[in-house]
């Protein structure tokens, strides 16, 4: 068992229950079920429910999950592994031995077979209030051009109200968020994600984390990349992805964050996410991407500020405390991807169709509303608030 | 299966959208089955004196910033300079692994090669370079690859038995600028050691077997320093490529040159700006180099020069990938992209929407250099008039 990030001990019935699946199967849950306590309520219900559809009877598309699943042939060497001890490690190498035997589409089409059966059993849980998202680009973020034209992927998705100049639009933002922070306090069901630290001092209802506020944290990270890159051991990125599976919180100084939950999710993004560590825009739109996704919050409200200039990452391993000077058109366009994405993000998660978004440019005093009752395509010519705009489809 | 239908269902589609975009804009033939339109290339015909220069894109870039219109800002140069001189294959589709190390090593041997693709190995299967150079009985310096050095050291020769010593020599340029420990060894061009974004760090390199760069230099004609001077001036990895690449065509004018880009892969940062700005980068490359062809006596009228990505890259709708960032779901259109064939023996103007598979560029390749790639499994593209 991976002990560094300690684990949940599996019951004698859960073992049963997994012995008896198939082995990439069985490793996959084993992972899950072993760190259920680092786990999102949502996610404890979902993983709740797929075990429970792994029991017989199973629903018929788990169980033409298991049967594709037990399809997939494991080497030799990898079936020698103990999938029980150290499911992190297991899955990992299963990982890249599925890609080089080119049976890697045959585990995701197992996996999203399964992951239905999930969500059903998920049903019937009580969906409280709209979920919300909220984007905010700094405006400091300025194209190269004198007017660019904003939004351009979500335009044909909302309502664009081109005259929204607001210098108490960030005010607003907080007041919306605390609330609806008040009004629901599910824990984990309120976000806030910022490339620059957050003026306001944080809402104990709301979950709160920043690209600058864990900028001692990501150094050392880097400092870790470093130095694992220079060990005389160092597997490659082979190597690195086993260490990353191994690394602490703690050891990278997460200890800032006293939930445990929110520890994990912290150096997951660090860990897990791709240029999260070099760029505030990117750790912007990861953490989005993964907040939606694993906490399936009811509020979010992110803010791009401007990432760094694009610069070797030899030079950032070796030097963690070096912020380069920002690039404010570069980020501009990183922005407005990252909230599109956000977009697709959002209507992936459960009632879309219920589900509102607005991102808003505070420079150029432009938003773009989607949601209930929003004509899709349109334009309003007619000077705006937010607190106007957010009431639109409260 | 089912999926596997949806998935070619995809990727035609794909490539129906990039001909009609192509089509649109350049208004090029449609050759479906081409083989009987075009001039049969004469088998004697002129191929010991043919070149080939492969461009790969190690960093597939997607429809929507390139072909679609959304995204032609991006690449003007192969849409209003090259295309038009060019047969354009709209849907070429890698069933391989979608690492990029990997995946040219597939291109280059025409096999689906299983290997990982972080690890320093050489491909098991014979490489084009080693059918070339052993089937012409040419030297090694008509045999080049020019690569980003993640890995790609060992690309020029495979591990087979049968044609050891027969591969082509391998430039990292990268590694005429940097130290062993991969920092920079000149102040200031720390932004030319850009390369390897899949992974934060990269394999430990075994160095025996490799040129060493004051080898490489002495072969260029060019010192170290002088290279690092002239690096001082460039803006990017490719564009340090494209030097070396010229420098190759004029002091040693192999008939076989293989160029991997790798700039746009820093999609793999999140940097979506960055990602644009190695397509357009891209673009220009490719554009530059084939003007260096046309300008140069010993590559003019008889070189064929053949573009296309290894892979593609994740859609926004696919929930396991994370849009542009990566090439990591394994769908349709991470694995469905484009070639475009320019040169003596290629029709002009031409769309071919038929499926080809990317490791059918090897048995090409090889046929266009009059020679065979007997373990290939990559079939020939007629359309390149074999």
């Amino acid at each position: 068992m991976n002990h560094a990030q300690g684990h949940v001990p599996v019951s004698a019935e859960q073992l049963r229950l997994l012995e008896d699946l198939p082995v990439p199967l069985a490793a996959v849950m084993m992972h899950q079920v072993s760190r259920a306590d680092r786990l999102f309520p949502v996610e404890r219900r979902e993983l709740d429910g797929t075990l429970k559809s792994l029991m017989a009877p199973r629903p018929k598309s788990t169980e033409q999950a298991v049967e594709m699943f037990a399809t997939l042939r494991l080497s030799p060497e990898l079936q020698r592994l103990d999938w029980r001890s150290d499911p992190a490690g297991f899955v990992e190498r299963m990982t890249a031995e599925l890609w080089s035997s080119g049976q890697i589409e045959t585990f995701r089409n197992a996996a999203k077979l399964l992951a239905p059966s999930a969500s059903a059993v998920g049903q019937g849980t009580q969906e409280p209030s709209s979920r919300f998202v909220v984007i905010v680009l700094d405006r400091r973020l300025r194209a190269a051009s004198e007017s660019p034209m904003l939004f351009r992927r979500l335009r044909p998705q909302g309502t664009f109200f081109p005259h929204t100049e607001d210098n108490r639009g960030m005010e607003t933002l907080e007041r919306w968020m605390a609330a609806r922070a008040s009004a629901d306090a599910e824990p984990y069901a309120h976000w806030k994600i910022a490339g620059d630290r957050w003026s306001e001092s944080s809402n104990a209802q709301v979950v709160s984390l920043s690209y600058d506020g864990l900028s001692v944290e990501r150094r050392k990270l880097l400092a870790f990349f470093n130095a694992t890159r220079n060990s005389a051991a160092s597997g490659g990125p082979e190597g690195l992805r086993q260490a990353l599976l191994h690394l602490t919180p703690e050891q990278i100084g997460l200890i800032s964050i006293d939930d445990p939950v929110l520890r994990t999710f912290a150096m997951d993004i660090f860990t897990e996410g791709s240029g999260t560590q070099l760029y505030a825009t990117t750790f912007v739109q990861w953490t989005i991407r993964e907040a939606l996704r694993r906490a399936q919050p009811q509020s979010l409200l992110a803010r791009f500020s401007s990432r760094s200039k694009a610069t070797s990452i030899d030079m950032r391993m070796t030097k963690p405390e070096l912020e380069p000077p920002p690039d404010d058109a570069g980020s501009l366009i990183d922005a407005e991807m990252g909230a599109y994405l956000s977009y697709v993000n959002l209507m992936r998660l459960p009632n879309p169709d219920r589900a509102s978004f607005l991102v808003w440019h505070e420079g150029y005093g432009q938003a773009l509303l989607v949601g209930r009752g929003m004509p899709q395509g349109s334009e309003s010519t007619s000077a705006m608030t937010l607190e106007r705009i957010l009431a639109l489809t409260a | 299966m089912g999926y596997r239908t949806e998935s070619n269902r995809l990727a035609a589609a794909r490539g129906l959208d990039r001909r009609e975009f192509v089509r649109a804009v350049c208004g090029s033939a449609l050759a479906t089955t081409v083989s009987s339109m075009l001039p049969q290339r004469a088998c004697a015909r002129a191929s010991d004196r043919r070149k080939v220069v492969v461009v790969t894109f190690g960093g597939g870039a997607r429809d929507q910033e390139t072909f679609a219109p959304e995204g032609q800002e991006n690449i003007p140069r192969l849409l209003h300079e090259l295309i038009p001189q060019a047969a354009f294959f709209s849907q070429v589709v890698n069933q391989g692994i979608l690492g990029h190390y990997v995946a040219t090593a597939s291109l280059a041997t025409g096999v689906y090669e299983r290997f990982n693709n972080f690890a320093d190995v050489s491909p098991e299967n014979p490489t084009v370079f080693e059918y070339f150079r052993k089937g012409k009985r040419r030297p090694p310096a008509d045999a080049w690859v020019v690569a980003p050095s993640n890995g790609f050291n060992r690309i020029g020769q495979s591990s087979h038995g049968q044609f050891s010593g027969q591969g082509a020599s391998v430039v990292l340029p990268k590694r005429l600028l940097a130290r062993p420990d991969g920092t920079a060894a000149f102040g200031g061009l720390e932004h030319l050691l850009n390369d390897n974004y899949e992974s934060p760090i990269q394999a430990p390199v075994a160095l025996a077997e490799e040129m060493h760069p004051e080898q490489i230099a002495s072969l260029l004609k060019l010192s170290v320093a002088d290279f690092a001077a002239h690096a001082s001036t460039l803006s990017s990895p490719d564009e340090l490529s494209l030097f070396v690449v010229r420098r190759l065509m004029q002091e040693l004018a192999p008939s076989l040159l293989w160029v991997t880009l790798h700039d746009i892969d820093v999609a793999h940062s999140g940097a979506f700006s960055l990602y644009l700005e190695g397509i357009r980068r891209s673009d220009t490359i490719c554009a530059e180099l084939w003007r260096t062809i046309q300008s140069d006596p010993e590559y003019k009228d008889k070189t064929n020069l053949l573009i296309l990505p290894d892979f593609g890259r994740d859609s926004d709708t696919d929930a396991g990938g994370n849009g542009f960032q990566h090439h990591r779901t394994g769908d349709a259109l991470s694995r469905t992209t484009w070639m475009m064939a320019l040169g003596p023996d290629i029709r002009q103007n031409t769309i071919v929407d038929r499926r080809i598979e990317s490791i059918d560029l090897t048995p090409s390749v090889a046929a266009l250099l009059g020679c065979d790639a007997p373990m290939a499994h990559g079939k020939l593209i007629r359309e390149l008039g074999l």
